[in-house]
């Protein structure tokens, strides 16, 4: 329990919030002047328990823009002062036009909590505001108060002492679009650079009201380290157009949760309302959210299919082609079939995948609907540390860790995007699916539905608590407040939807396409050299390397078939299985390969498993690598998440090899 | 009497989708169980279950929100209709690019009768009720 906190009541003109002031300070008033201005400021105290608490009643204000004296002496107090908890006193039988305000208090960063004043006279009309719901899409608790009464003004204290002692706060603030955001996003980095601005002010506060040419904010910046910088990014913005589009996102918020929290308050339903009112239901709303996002997979890797077939035939008949040419040298023949065209065909055959989901994704961004996912996610992320805008490029990456980790650029704190860049890789992407359908196929040919599904949970599993696990260590901090969009629902055009995917796909080819390549191209040197050696044999680099490597794998019963496999893994993960072809000399035939693997006495159930777990862990693919270099801007986290993924897959494999019999002993 | 039959529909598809939910569910568990459920059509499929139970639970809901008249029940049963045709839509385009690998570049057969798997035919009515009530649905939303 703090002794002593600050309150400051903020609310529009007219809402009894003299009346809750007087009622909760009584006699123990002060009136002065603000400073510098003829307004007056009503201060008092009141105890509740052992704490003694000081309240300010603030000018009644409809906004916090800087049109008025009474505006900005309320800000200002707000700020600056920076009271423990703000309560803001709303007229509940006008909720509507009040919660403009809301919006932007919330943007200030300071504790929030929501009297709901009038309740009687609210009541009477036949108005239901529901509490909960204000908590859960504002993340701001709200009290019922009768201030004429004094109902509830003891609820409110305690409330208010209660959000004065929660830290972190998790913060809900309206978030304005990709081009906004993008703009906020600028500034913010320019004030972060000068301490005392940013210590003062929270930044994109600042940011936003830059951008919607408040003077009053500009004065703030001058004389200022980066006033320069900061006016130069301004002047390439319309901040006239840019204010009325910013209060056209708020309006939208507010008109899209105010059906939510007080079904009353309009007078029809639209189909908007209706569908959120289930969609981001208490209960069903994770499930429906992941029911589509299981559709979506399914949608992508069986339309995929067929394309991944015809690219498969096409590439198979040019390495059949160059085979048969007897060209001549015959390195220059195997360079090609086994170098180049294999490489092509490793960098073509997801492109199906890739394309498809992003199409998918992207219709269901347009819908309007990840906004509403989103925030049914939010205090998943938030529990585990994370922002709930991470979620999405986790999602990506169940498709492909490198168009999810480009994804998430959206996300603006550094820690956070951080984080999510870190763990995307344990999300299980579509290349390392063959793998499973080969591994699970043959060792557990009864369960493999479910041996593979185990996966994709243990990769999830790993991701949430490597995330907690950095938060709590080397990434310290609270998550960025979640940015509330609400666009309003509309049938995606096929159009967008395509342009869309194509942003995001196009970088899938431009920047894996080459790093892959490059990669096969290195297998090849590994798998045919020293010349003479056969391809992919103990004779050859590779198996030399593998022999290296066994020593080190052994303790997980892996063999050095196995390590090369692995090595050449790292270049895209499917290649596993083209190279367990290689080394057990059956081909990518998959019935004989099967057949091998079961007769490898090394291999188990057990051993098998472990090596899924293995390769779902190990590292990111190359191309994966390439991206998170480029993002993280850095070699350090590059190499991080190289070694933590090694250690985490030597030791996941390493618990299931000891620890595998005794639980799957029966199977 | 117009919500008689919508109670009636939020019961009877919430039971439909819930029984082949869990048999899907139980016949991709339980390997036993996926020859017997093999013959009339219902996939071992434990995640297209488990999707087929969320759909059962929105009409569910939609039921128990009618019955109790804790409000939204024809919210909720206009959006497990407008899943049950996302779904089954979902399932009919993947089974026929599924069909096409196979026609295409497969060695096995194919018969458009692999299409009537319970997600896609329990998508059929509600697609057609959507249709219907389109036009009549938000407007009884008001003050519920
Ligand atoms: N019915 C009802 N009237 C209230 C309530 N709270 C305040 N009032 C009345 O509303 C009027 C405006 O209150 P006041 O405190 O001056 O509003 P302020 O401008 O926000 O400070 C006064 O006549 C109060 O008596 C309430 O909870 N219910």
């Amino acid at each position: 329990m703090k002794d002593r906190i600050r309150i400051a009541l903020a609310g529009n003109p007219n809402v009894g919030k003299s009346t809750i002031f007087n009622a909760l300070t009584g006699s123990n008033q002060h009136i002065a002047n603000w400073p510098g201005v003829t307004v007056e400021k009503k201060s008092g105290t009141t105890r509740l328990g052992k704490t003694e608490i000081e309240i300010v009643d603030l000018p009644g204000t409809y906004s916090l823009t800087a049109y008025s004296i009474d505006e900005v002496v309320a800000r200002d107090y707000i700020i600056e002062e920076k009271p423990d908890v703000v309560i803001h006193v709303i007229d509940a039988t006008n909720f509507e036009r009040n919660l403009y305000l809301t919006t932007q208090l919330m943007e200030l960063g300071v504790p929030l909590v929501i009297a709901l004043n009038m309740s009687d006279e609210a009541e009477k009309n036949g108005t239901l505001i529901n509490r909960t719901l204000i908590k859960k899409y504002f993340e701001i608790p709200a009290v019922r108060t009768v201030g004429s009464k004094g109902e509830g003004l003891d609820e409110l204290l305690r409330a208010a002492l209660t959000e004065a002692e929660t830290s972190p706060h998790h913060e809900h603030a309206i978030g304005y679009g990709d081009e906004i955001e993008r703009h906020i996003a600028a500034i913010v980095a320019v004030l972060e650079k000068d301490p005392n601005l940013a210590s003062r002010y929270p930044p994109r506060w600042l940011a936003i009201r830059l951008l919607e040419g408040d003077d009053n904010a500009q004065d703030k910046i001058q004389k200022s380290t980066i006033t320069a910088a900061a006016d130069a990014i301004l002047a390439s913005i319309d901040t006239e157009k840019t204010e009325a589009a910013m209060a056209d996102r708020r309006y939208e918020v507010i008109a899209a949760l105010l059906p939510q929290v007080c079904t009353t308050c309009v007078k029809e339903m639209n189909a908007s309302d209706i569908i959120d009112r289930v969609v981001t239901d208490r209960w069903l709303g994770i499930p429906i959210f992941l029911a589509l996002m299981w559709a979506a997979f399914e949608l992508t890797f069986a339309v995929a299919t067929p394309f991944m077939s015809a690219i498969d035939a096409v590439m198979g008949s040019c390495a059949s082609y160059v085979a048969g040419s007897g060209m001549e040298p015959a390195w220059l023949a195997s360079l090609l079939g086994d170098g180049i065209i294999g490489g092509l065909g490793s960098v073509l055959i997801f492109i199906p995948n890739i394309f498809i989901l992003l199409f998918i994704l992207s219709l269901l961004e347009d819908s309007g609907y990840l906004a509403r996912a989103a925030f049914v996610m939010d205090r998943l992320m938030y529990a585990i540390g994370l922002p709930g805008k991470s979620f999405i490029p986790m999602l990506i990456g169940f498709g492909c860790n490198v168009p999810a980790i480009l994804g998430t650029r959206t996300i603006e704190d550094k820690n956070d995007r951080l984080i999510t860049i870190l763990i995307n890789p344990f999300m299980s992407c579509g290349a390392r699916l063959p793998v499973y359908v080969l591994l699970a196929g043959a060792f557990f040919p009864t369960n493999a539905g479910t041996v593979v599904f185990v996966l994709y949970v243990l990769g999830i599993a790993i991701a949430i608590g490597s995330a907690y696990l950095f938060r709590k260590t080397i990434l310290p901090g609270k998550p960025a407040p979640f940015l509330m969009e609400m666009p309003p629902y509309r049938f995606p055009t096929a159009g967008t939807a395509i342009r869309h995917m194509w942003d995001r796909g196009e970088m899938y080819i431009r920047k894996a396409g080459g790093i892959i390549l490059a990669g096969a191209f290195i297998v090849w040197v590994l798998a045919t050299f020293p010349w003479g050696a056969e391809y992919g044999s103990a004779e050859s680099y590779a198996g030399m390397i593998g022999h290296l490597l066994e020593p080190l794998v052994a303790p997980l019963g892996f063999d050095w078939k196995i390590a090369v496999a692995l090595l050449f893994g790292f270049i895209a993960k499917e290649i596993v299985v083209g190279s367990l072809g290689v080394l057990y000399g059956t081909g990518e035939d998959e019935s004989s390969l099967t057949g091998a693997l079961l007769a490898d006495p090394s291999l188990g159930p057990v051993a098998a498993f472990a090596l899924m777990a293995f390769v779902l862990l190990y590292m990111p693919c190359v191309a994966t690598l390439a991206v998170i270099r480029k993002e993280t801007g850095s070699w350090k986290w590059t190499g991080f998440s190289v070694a933590y993924g090694i250690i985490v897959a030597y030791l996941v494999a390493f618990v299931i090899v000891r620890a595998g019999p005794l639980i799957l002993g029966g199977i | 009497m117009a919500s008689l039959t919508k109670r009636i529909v939020a019961g009877i598809f919430g039971i439909l989708y819930l029984t082949f939910g869990v048999t899907e569910t139980l016949s991709g568990l339980v390997p036993g169980i996926a020859e017997q459920t093999a013959a009339f059509m219902i996939p071992a499929d434990i995640m297209g279950g488990l999707v087929l139970c969320v759909v059962a639970a929105v009409y569910l809901a939609a039921l128990y929100r009618f019955g109790t008249g804790a409000g939204s029940g024809q919210a909720y049963l206009y959006v497990a209709m407008a899943l049950s045709v996302i779904f089954g839509t979902v399932a009919l385009l993947s089974l026929v690019a599924q069909g096409t690998d196979l026609l295409v570049f497969g060695e096995e057969p194919w018969s458009p009768i692999a299409l009537l798997v319970p997600m896609v035919w329990l998508a059929i009515l509600p697609a057609a009720g959507i249709s219907v009530w389109k036009s009549r649905f938000p407007g009884h939303m008001a003050g519920e």
